[in-house]
């Protein structure tokens, strides 16, 4: 087929499309949908029982207030990548990644800081948290990708990493709600490290569909 | 018609009148027609138009250099009996490989400075960007072209 008789294909084919939402306003959505999902996550976990007690310790608000923010700004920067030419500054796709390097190096710092006294915890203790990371994170994940397709991801890797990096983070705030279990080491590893693993094994597979999606 | 001269132009302008560029900008015009949605009037066409372009361009090169590291037999062998007479091909081939293969900002700096010929205060508007750092964008642009093209070079079956 040559290009004119492409063209005149196209045309004949063009039909009336919905405009798609703007990348704030799918980001919104798409949180509000999070959400509902962190609080069936924590309604079928239970939330846990010093949730009283822990809302007025700096740490714990802290790591709540830096996963809500990683998870807003990279969904936002993500659906921003997935319209061609809207954005092109590097700072709007750098801040969830350092904000995510911010809550790793205050856990990192606490960790260090028990481990110090002797009183860093076990690692073996109740890792089924990772279980509440992947259980909340996957619908969000899959979700996000699915939304990030509908548009034109000029940059898969980095939009994927993004949409990837906001349900791992909906994952780990559900166990921040969760579980009770202040030691240090097991926030580290069980509540920080499986965001990070998501965000790197996601970013793998979700780059690949990404593309693939671009290519149909 | 308007859209297919102007990602004609785009196409041709980087990689010349190549017997795959016409393959390119049909995959321009049907992605153009099935993003469609992503589109917002409010803001220019331009921008949105090219990067579309620039992606599927970068695309086809990629795909081209994988294809053509499969084919490097075959391809010594010609070019040894033509080495002179594509020199001048290959080196184009590799420039717009090696732009290819940049960082998208500085891609899109380089290909407009250069391929399209713009000033860098054009450039500046277009992408948004303060006319300092267009400057430092295809300074770095240009550092990594010639790093990657001495490189690719220095590995030429020819050489």
């Amino acid at each position: 087929m040559n290009t004119d008789q492409l063209i005149d294909r196209l045309v004949a084919d063009v039909t009336p499309v919905r405009r798609l939402l703007k990348p704030t306003e799918r980001a919104a959505l798409w949180t509000a949908m999070a959400l509902v999902a962190v609080a069936f996550g924590v309604a079928w976990f239970g939330i846990r029982h010093d949730i009283a007690t822990a809302w007025l310790e700096p740490g714990v608000l802290a790591r709540i207030a830096l996963l809500a923010s990683t998870m807003w700004l990279s969904i936002v920067a993500a659906f921003r990548l997935s319209v061609p030419g809207g954005e092109t500054r590097a700072f709007a796709r750098w801040w969830p990644i350092a904000l995510l390097g911010v809550l790793t190096a205050i856990s990192a710092a606490e960790l260090v800081a028990a481990w110090a006294v002797g009183a860093a915890g076990s690692p073996l203790r109740s890792w089924t948290c990772v279980r509440k990371v992947a259980f909340v994170g996957t619908v969000p994940a899959i979700v996000s990708i699915v939304l990030i397709s509908r548009g034109f991801a000029v940059e898969p890797r980095w939009t994927a990493i993004l949409g990837v990096l906001a349900a791992g983070a909906a994952g780990a705030l559900t166990s921040e709600l969760a579980c009770p279990i202040h030691a240090p080491l097991h926030v580290f590893l069980w509540h920080i490290t499986p965001v990070i693993v998501s965000t790197a094994v996601g970013a793998l597979v979700g780059t690949l569909i990404v593309e693939r999606m671009l290519r149909l | 018609m308007l859209l297919a001269r102007e990602a004609r132009g785009f196409v041709g302008r980087r990689v010349g009148w190549a017997e795959w560029a016409e393959d390119v900008v049909q995959e321009v015009l049907l992605t153009v027609h099935r993003v469609r949605s992503t589109y917002d009037p409010a803001r220019p066409f331009a921008p949105w138009f090219y990067a579309i372009a620039s992606s599927r361009l970068v695309d086809a090169l990629r795909s081209r250099r994988r294809l053509a590291l499969r084919e490097v037999a075959d391809d010594e062998a010609v070019a040894r009996r033509e080495a002179p007479r594509a020199e001048a091909h290959v080196l184009s081939d590799t420039l717009a490989h090696a732009v290819a293969g940049l960082p998208r900002v500085q891609r899109e700096v380089v290909s407009l400075l250069k391929y399209e010929d713009m000033s860098v205060r054009d450039v500046a508007r277009r992408l948004g960007m303060s006319e300092a750092a267009v400057k430092t964008t295809a300074h770095r642009g240009y550092k990594m072209l010639r790093r990657t093209v001495g490189d690719l070079g220095e590995h030429r079956p020819a050489d």
